[in-house]
């Protein structure tokens, strides 16, 4: 019997390759399914679902309702010297960032046509580190940088080397999942 | 059903933002949940997680340029929201994340939310051995059925890739369960 001659008499259409692919799908869910069992044994508590959509909403609702109250609470700035401090250290750490993400502006000789920190869009930082791809701690960075030293540090004396091991200890290496599609 | 393009718009436009994410949610709260719930084992960490991926998705909505589709952008996050959940858990208990895996495991016995026998117990230990990539992979292809295509889409890997992860996670887990 041809099938796909019946399909056409039926009036019935399949997707195109459709038998071409069923034998080999088949086979490797059989295959997989002889020793493996097929559910999980997990469960949701009764109502989960059903309830989820208005917690949602309430949360979201909190969250948002919080972001205007922290808002309302920074009218008048106060500029301490931990907030100074901070901030000198997140430009810091966001240079250090791009120079994880995009590596070949470290090496000039690769850095010439496809790459320069030009062409780093400030939203790919953002998502990396909204995230929480690239984890920025205020007080990671001053447990490296102290207030009495920070005047002293000079960005552009720190070794490629040491700045590559640094990243490498504390980065989160999600690079396979690229987000930001 | 409304399509996906229609949905973003919907989703992006303020005055229908809140009617088309109750849609949103109502469409993919089970798909994600499952996926979540079973990177990250325990109930009320699958909803702590779900929760903040919906609302992840809620907030940057406007940044989804539609290169790739809705459910593809959302799941990327609901992976990502889950291993990072893993690693902070992990990192809190001291343990790395193959160690807290194979804890949240053994807990399962007691779990109230977890109906399975003791081959379905076996494999949760089988699955949790696996190295994280091949995990994902499984998951999603034997309980969630994704596609090959879909989820290179999703994971932004190659399909050739993607069968070598399954067959060596397929492999793995068999020769775990028929072992002894």
């Amino acid at each position: 019997m041809n099938p796909k001659k019946k399909n056409n008499q039926s009036g019935f259409r399949i997707p195109e390759d459709y038998f071409d692919t069923l034998e080999e799908r088949i086979l490797q869910s059989v295959s997989a399914s002889r020793n493996i069992p097929g559910q999980d044994g997990f469960e949701a508590p009764s109502g989960y679902m059903e309830q989820l959509d208005d917690r949602l909403f309430s949360a979201i609702r909190e969250e948002e309702e919080r972001n205007r109250g922290s808002v309302r609470d920074k009218k008048v700035p106060v500029f301490t010297l931990r907030r100074v401090v901070y901030s000198i250290s997140a430009v810091a750490a966001i240079i250090l960032i791009m120079l994880a993400i995009f590596p070949a502006i470290l090496s000039p000789e690769r850095s010439g046509d496809a790459y320069s920190i030009s062409s780093i869009k400030p939203e790919e930082v953002e998502f990396y580190i909204e995230n929480h791809m690239l984890p920025v701690y205020p007080e990671n960075i001053t447990d490296v940088f102290d207030t009495t030293d920070l005047n002293a540090i000079s960005f552009s004396s720190i070794k490629e080397e040491e700045l590559i091991n640094y990243l490498e200890e504390n980065m989160i290496n999600y690079s396979e999942i690229n987000l930001n599609q | 059903m409304v399509s996906d393009s229609t949905l973003v718009r919907q989703l992006k436009d303020n005055d229908t933002r809140e009617q088309a994410f109750r849609a949103l949610v109502s469409l993919y709260k089970a798909r994600l949940y499952w996926h979540i719930r079973r990177t990250v084992i325990d109930h009320d960490d699958t909803d702590d997680v779900l929760q903040n991926t919906f609302i992840k998705i809620y907030r940057n909505i406007d940044k989804f340029k539609e290169e790739s589709s809705l459910f593809s952008w959302m799941y990327r996050i609901a992976i990502n929201e889950s291993i990072t959940f893993l690693n902070a858990k992990a990192k809190r208990k001291g343990i790395d994340s193959t160690e807290l895996q194979e804890s949240l495991v053994a807990n399962l016995k007691a779990d109230i939310y977890f109906s399975g026998d003791e081959i379905q117990l076996k494999l949760q230990q089988a699955i949790a051995k696996l190295p994280e990539k091949q995990k994902l992979v499984f998951n999603m292809k034997y309980f969630e059925g994704i596609t090959y295509e879909e989820m290179s889409g999703i994971l932004d890997t190659s399909v050739g890739a993607l069968k070598a992860s399954y067959h060596h996670a397929v492999k793995k887990i068999e020769h775990f369960l028929t072992e002894d």
